[in-house]
C-alpha cells in the first residue's frame, strides 16, 4: 500500500469523524442553546405583544363604559329620545380626539340611530350593504345576546374586505325602586384595524428577520402577513383566502382551549413555542400568546434558517479551516512521498 | 521509521485540532452568538415595556386634549369664582395640626428650653411663626394669660388678647373653648392690616407639652376666607360627567385652574382646592407645592400642547407617586384656564414590575431626568424621588433627551437607530446596586423625560444556562477523541506488523541540463519541441521554472505574496480599505496557495508522464477557482443576500474539476508503483 494512500485515507477518516462531531454536537448542545434561549425570547415578545393589546382594549372598554354611563347617551335611547347637538358634538369631539374610526348608537330594535361619520349607515336596519353594515349587525346581534361589553370583529365580509373592530357595550336604563336594568341601547366605537397593527410591530432586534401577526379563532388573520401565503405550500384552496394555518396557530387554540376547560382559565406552564412550519411552509422559531379579550392569537415567528445562519456561517469557517487542514496534510505526505516509500513488510522491520 | 508512530502522530494532531476547535466554538464562538442573543432579548424586553409605558401616557394625552375642547369643560371654566367657608377650613384644619404636632416635637426634643430660650430660638421660630397663602399666618400665645409670644408681626409680640373681647367676641369665645378642648377651629370676624373687617378662620391646638418654666401653649393658624375661590356654581350634570370620565380611567384626580391661579375645582375635593396658586407662598408649603410647580409648569404652554408634571409625592407614606397631564383650555382666543389629570403611578409602576423576559433576579425599574429612581426595586426597598441612580447607563440614556432637543429627532429614535447601527455594542456586564454582575439595558421615554432601565442577572442568563451544558458538551467531545486515540493505537499496532516505509532513490529530470539558458529563450525554445497541449502547457510553465530557478520555497512565497496581495485588493473593493477583512477568506489562501503547489509537484515529478498533466491542470483549476469565488463572496457580503446558484455553479464546477484532476493525477501516479 502506498504510504500516500494511507495517509490520505487516514486524515479523511478522521476529517470525517471531526466533522461529524462537529456537527452532531453543534446542532445537539450549541444550537439548543440559542434555540432554547431564542425561543424564551420570541414568547416574552408575543406576551408583551398580548400584554400591550389588552392595555388597549382596557382603555377602550373605559371609553365605552363612559359613553354607556352618561346621561346625555341614556337620554338619546329614551322614549322621546334624540341627540341633541350638544351629546352630537361631544360624542363627535369623543371619537375624534380618542382616535376611533367611528361611534354609534343602535337601538334596542337594530336601527342605527347616531354615527359620528355621517357615511350612510344611519337608520340601516339588518340590510347588509356594507361590510361596516355586517360588522354593525353582528355588534347589534351579539351585544343584545349576552348584555354585555364585547369585542368584535374583525369580520370578513366577502373574500377580499373586513370590517373593522367594534367594542360595544349595552345602554341600560336603572329602575330606582327596584334597581331591574333595562336595555335601552347600544352604543360601539369602532377601531381601526391599523391602531392594532401598530400594536404587533416587531422587536428592533429581530424585525428583518421576524414577523409578527395575529390570527382569530377562525384562522382568519387580522393583521396583514409578511409573505403573500397564497403561494404557500399549505394554502388551502378550499379554504377561503383569508384562512392560514399552521401548527403554531393550532397549537395556541388547542392550548389554550385545554387549559381552560381543565384549570379555569390558567393557560401557565405550556411552552407556547416551537420549531414548526409557517402558514408559508417555513421551518420556523416560532412562539404564540392567547388573548382571552379578542380570541385571538399572536404569533412571533423568525425564519429558522435564517436565524441560523451566522451561527452556521461560524461552522462553515470551521469547516474551511478542516478542508485547508486537509490539502495541507495531503500536500505534505506527497512530500515525504517524495522521499519515502512504503511496502509490504515480509517479517522485518526497517 | 515505522509507519506506525507516523500515524498515531497524525491522528494525534488531527484529532487534538478538532477536540479545540470543538471546545473553542462552543466557548467563544457560539457564547458570542448567545450573548448577542441574550442582549437582543434585552433590547426587546426593554422596547415592550416602554411600548406599554408610552401607550399609556398616550392615552392619558388623549383624555386631556378631549376635555380641552369638551364643551362642558368651557362651560364650567365661564362660571364666575366665589369664596366658600369650607374651603379655607379644609386647608387651614390640616395645616393647624401639623404646626401644632411640630411644636410639639420641638419641645419633646429640647425638655430643658424655656419661653425665654424659645422666644430666642430660629429654629422654633421657623416651626411656630409660619406664612400661609398671602394673608394667612400662625401664631403662639400663652394659655394663662392669653399674650402673644410668636407672631410674624413683631408689634403684635406681647399683646393680650383678652383686650380683643369687647371687639372680637366670636374669636374670644373660640379661644375660651381650648380651656375645656385641646383643639378648637372656628369662623370669626378681624381686622386686617389696613384695617378691614373680614371673615375669618382660625384653627387653634393646644401644645400637649409644656416649655421647661411649665408654660402652656396654644398654636393658632388661621386665614381670610376670601383668599380662597372655587366655581360658584357647577351643576350636577357636569360634575357627574367629570367624575364618570376620571372614574373610568381611574384618575386620582380632575383639576381646573383659573386663569388667575386658582385651583377652581377637583373632582375629589383635597387640600389645595380653592387656593391662588400665582401666590408664590405655596411653593414652599409641603401641601400645595405640587399644584404650584403643576401650575407653573403648564401655565406657559401653547395652544394645543400638553405639558406631563411628574412623578410627585402628595404626602410621605402614599404606595404611588402621582403623575398630572395637562393643558389650557382655549375658547377661541381666550385662555379660559388649565385642566390637569392627576394618575398614580400603579399601572406604570405594573408594567415595569412585571417579570416577563427578566427571569427571577432580573427587574426593569423608570429614573426620571434627575437620575431619581420613580418606580420601586424588586429586591430593596428604596425611597423613590431620594434614590439616585447615577450609572453609565442612565447617564447615556438622560443624555439623549438632550441630543434629540438638539436634532429634533425623538430620543426614542436616536435610540432605537443606535442599536440599529451598533453603536450600543457590546453591553459590558457591570455591577448592579446589590453588587450583582448585570447585563443592562435602557430606553428612553421622551414625553415624560423618563428612561426605563432593566437588568437581568448575569449569573442567571449566561452562567447558570450556558455551564451545564458547556461542560456537558466538552466531555462528550473529548471522550469520542479519547476512544478515537485508543483506537488508532490499534491501528498503529497493526501498520506496524504489516508494511515499513523505505527512502527513494531522487530522480533526476532531464531537462536539468537546460538551466543557464536565457529565460525568454529557453521558454520558447523548450516549449516548442513538446507535441500536445497538455505537455505544452506544463513545460512552458515548467520552463519558467526552471529558467528562474524557482524551488518549492520559491513558488511557496510566490503565491502567498500573490494570493494576499490579490485577495486584500478584492476585499477592499467591496469593504473599503479601512475595513478589509482577510481573517473570512484565510481558508480560501490557503486552497490557493496548495494549488501552487500541486503545480510545482507537477513539474518536478514525472516529466514524461502524461499523468501530470492531470496534476497540473488540477492546482490550475483550483487555483482559478478561488480566484473567482473571493470576488463573488466579497460582493454577495456587501448585497447581503445569497446570490443565484447560476452564479455559483460554475465556481463549483471549476473546483470539482480541479478535485477531479487531482485524484485522475494521483490515482495515475499511484498506479506507477
Amino acid at each position: 500500500m502506498n504510504f500516500l494512500s494511507i495517509l490520505i485515507l487516514i486524515y479523511v477518516i478522521f476529517s470525517f469523524i471531526g466533522f461529524g462531531s462537529l456537527l452532531i454536537y453543534n446542532v445537539s448542545y450549541g444550537n439548543d442553546a440559542i434555540r432554547v434561549q431564542t425561543l424564551n425570547h420570541l414568547k416574552d415578545i408575543a406576551y408583551s405583544k398580548a400584554d400591550r393589546i389588552n392595555l388597549f382594549l382596557d382603555e377602550r372598554k373605559a371609553d365605552v363604559i363612559f359613553l354607556a354611563a352618561s346621561e346625555n347617551v341614556q337620554n338619546a335611547f329614551g322614549e322621546d329620545g334624540k341627540v341633541t347637538i350638544e351629546l352630537d358634538r361631544d360624542m363627535r369631539l369623543f371619537q375624534k380626539s380618542k382616535g376611533y374610526n367611528d361611534l354609534i348608537l343602535i337601538n334596542t330594535q337594530g336601527d342605527v340611530i347616531w354615527v359620528a361619520k355621517e357615511d350612510g349607515e344611519l337608520g340601516i336596519d339588518s340590510h347588509i350593504v356594507s361590510c361596516k353594515d355586517v360588522g354593525l349587525v353582528e355588534v347589534y346581534r351579539k351585544t343584545k345576546k349576552d348584555l354585555q361589553i364585547e369585542v368584535i370583529g374583525p369580520i370578513y365580509c366577502d373574500d377580499h374586505n373586513m370590517s373593522e373592530i367594534f367594542i360595544t357595550s349595552p345602554v341600560f336604563d336603572i329602575d330606582d325602586v327596584t334597581n331591574k336594568r333595562n336595555l335601552i341601547g347600544i352604543v360601539a366605537l369602532e377601531i381601526n384595524r391599523k391602531q392594532i397593527e401598530k400594536l404587533v410591530t416587531m422587536g428592533i432586534m429581530v424585525e428583518d428577520i421576524g414577523e409578527i401577526y395575529i390570527v382569530d379563532s377562525d384562522n382568519n388573520y387580522i393583521t396583514p402577513l409578511k409573505n403573500n401565503f397564497e403561494d404557500s405550500s399549505s394554502y388551502n384552496k378550499e379554504a377561503h383566502f383569508y384562512k392560514v394555518y399552521s401548527e403554531g396557530i393550532d397549537a395556541c387554540f388547542e392550548d389554550y382551549n385545554y387549559y381552560f376547560e381543565r384549570h379555569g382559565g390558567k393557560i401557565e406552564g405550556i411552552d407556547k413555542s416551537g420549531i414548526y412550519k409557517n402558514y408559508y411552509g417555513i421551518p420556523v422559531l416560532g412562539a404564540y400568546e392567547y388573548i382571552s379579550e379578542f380570541g385571538w392569537c399572536v404569533l412571533v415567528e423568525i425564519n429558522e434558517e435564517e436565524f441560523f445562519r451566522p451561527i452556521n456561517a461560524e461552522n462553515i469557517f470551521l469547516l474551511y479551516v478542516f478542508l485547508g487542514g486537509l490539502v495541507f496534510i495531503f500536500i505534505v505526505s506527497l512530500i515525504i512521498d517524495s522521499y519515502f516509500y512504503v511496502k509490504k513488510n515480509r517479517g522485518y522491520n526497517l | 521509521m515505522k509507519i506506525g508512530s507516523v500515524f498515531l502522530v497524525v491522528v494525534f494532531l488531527a484529532l487534538f485540532g478538532v477536540g479545540i476547535a470543538l471546545t473553542y466554538n462552543m466557548t467563544f464562538v457560539e457564547d458570542d452568538i448567545f450573548n448577542q442573543e441574550i442582549t437582543n432579548h434585552l433590547i426587546d424586553i426593554s422596547e415592550s415595556k416602554a411600548e406599554q409605558i408610552i401607550d399609556y401616557f398616550g392615552e392619558r394625552e388623549k383624555d386631556v386634549r378631549f376635555l380641552v375642547e369638551s364643551e362642558k369643560v368651557k362651560e364650567l371654566f365661564k362660571e364666575p369664582l366665589n369664596s366658600k367657608d369650607f374651603l379655607v377650613k379644609c386647608l387651614i384644619e390640616h395645616r393647624g395640626r401639623i404646626i401644632t404636632k411640630e411644636i410639639e416635637n420641638y419641645l419633646r426634643a429640647f425638655p430643658k428650653m424655656t419661653l425665654k430660650d424659645l422666644q430666642n430660638s430660629y429654629d422654633f421660630q421657623q416651626i411656630a411663626v409660619r406664612s400661609i397663602g398671602e394673608e394667612g399666618y400662625s401664631v403662639i400665645y400663652r394659655v394663662s394669660d392669653l399674650v402673644i409670644y410668636f407672631h410674624g408681626d413683631p408689634n403684635m409680640i406681647g399683646t393680650n388678647m383678652e383686650d380683643l373681647r369687647g371687639e372680637f367676641p366670636e374669636f374670644l369665645n373660640i379661644i375660651d373653648r381650648t380651656k375645656e378642648e385641646p383643639e378648637v377651629e372656628g369662623f370669626y370676624n378681624w381686622k386686617d392690616a389696613y384695617g378691614n373687617v373680614r371673615r375669618k378662620y382660625g384653627s387653634f391646638g393646644v401644645v400637649p407639652v409644656t416649655t421647661a418654666d411649665g408654660v402652656e401653649l396654644v398654636s393658632v393658624t388661621s386665614d381670610y376666607i376670601d383668599q380662597y375661590k372655587v366655581f360658584d356654581n357647577v351643576s350636577s350634570e357636569i360634575d357627574k360627567y367629570l367624575k364618570d370620565f376620571a372614574e373610568v380611567s381611574a384618575y386620582h384626580n380632575l383639576i381646573l385652574i383659573s386663569p388667575d391661579g386658582y385651583i377652581a375645582y377637583m373632582i375629589k375635593q383635597l387640600e389645595g382646592l380653592g387656593v391662588n396658586l400665582e401666590r408664590g407662598e405655596y411653593a414652599g408649603s409641603g401641601l400645595t407645592k405640587n399644584y404650584f410647580d403643576m401650575y407653573f409648569n403648564a401655565k406657559n404652554i401653547k395652544k394645543g400642547e400638553v405639558v406631563f408634571f411628574g412623578p410627585y409625592v402628595r404626602y410621605y407614606g402614599e404606595p404611588y407617586l402621582k403623575i398630572s397631564v395637562m393643558a389650557p383650555v382655549y375658547d377661541g382666543d381666550e385662555f379660559l384656564g388649565i385642566v390637569g389629570l392627576v394618575s398614580d403611578m400603579n399601572k406604570v409602576s405594573e408594567i415595569t414590575r412585571k417579570s416577563v423576559g427578566l427571569g427571577e433576579t432580573g427587574e426593569a425599574y423608570l429614573i426620571n431626568e434627575d437620575k431619581l429612581l420613580i418606580t420601586k426595586l424588586k429586591h430593596r426597598v428604596f425611597d423613590l424621588l431620594v434614590q439616585s441612580i447615577k450609572t453609565e447607563s442612565s447617564e447615556i440614556c438622560i443624555g439623549y433627551f438632550a441630543d434629540s432637543e438638539k436634532s429634533d429627532i425623538s430620543a426614542e429614535e436616536i435610540h432605537k437607530r443606535n442599536i440599529r447601527k451598533g453603536l450600543e455594542y457590546p453591553m459590558i456586564p457591570f455591577l448592579d446596586y446589590k453588587g450583582d454582575m448585570i447585563l443592562g439595558m435602557y430606553y428612553p421615554i421622551s414625553g415624560v423625560r423618563w428612561c426605563l432601565m432593566s437588568e437581568i442577572s448575569l449569573e442567571e442568563v449566561f452562567i447558570l444556562s450556558r455551564r451545564g451544558r458547556i461542560r456537558q458538551y466538552i466531555i462528550v467531545v473529548w471522550s469520542i477523541l479519547g476512544i478515537l486515540i485508543l483506537f488508532s493505537v490499534f491501528i498503529q499496532k497493526y501498520l506496524d506488523k504489516n508494511f515499513f516505509i523505505g527512502k527513494r532513490k531522487i530522480r533526476r529530470y532531464p531537462c536539468r541540463r537546460e538551466r543557464g539558458f536565457k529565460f525568454w529563450y529557453c521558454v520558447l525554445v523548450y516549449a516548442r519541441y513538446r507535441d500536445y497541449f497538455g505537455n505544452y502547457c506544463r513545460r512552458v510553465v515548467r520552463a519558467i521554472n526552471y529558467c528562474l530557478k524557482l524551488k518549492i520555497k520559491n513558488y511557496f512565497l510566490f503565491a502567498l505574496i500573490f494570493a494576499i496581495v490579490y485577495f486584500f485588493i478584492v476585499t477592499s473593493f467591496f469593504q473599503g480599505w479601512q475595513n478589509a477583512k482577510l481573517f473570512d477568506i484565510i481558508p480560501d489562501l490557503f486552497i490557493f496557495i496548495v494549488g501552487f503547489l500541486f503545480i510545482h509537484y507537477s513539474l518536478k515529478r514525472f516529466p514524461g508522464k502524461s499523468i501530470c498533466n492531470f496534476v497540473f491542470f488540477g492546482g490550475v483549476l483550483i487555483c482559478l477557482g478561488k480566484l473567482l469565488e473571493v470576488p463573488f463572496q466579497e460582493y454577495q457580503e456587501m448585497v447581503g443576500y445569497a446570490l443565484s446558484w447560476v452564479v455559483w455553479f460554475p465556481i463549483l464546477v471549476v473546483d470539482y474539476l480541479g478535485l477531479l484532476f487531482l485524484l485522475f493525477g494521483f490515482r495515475g501516479l499511484k498506479n506507477e508503483f
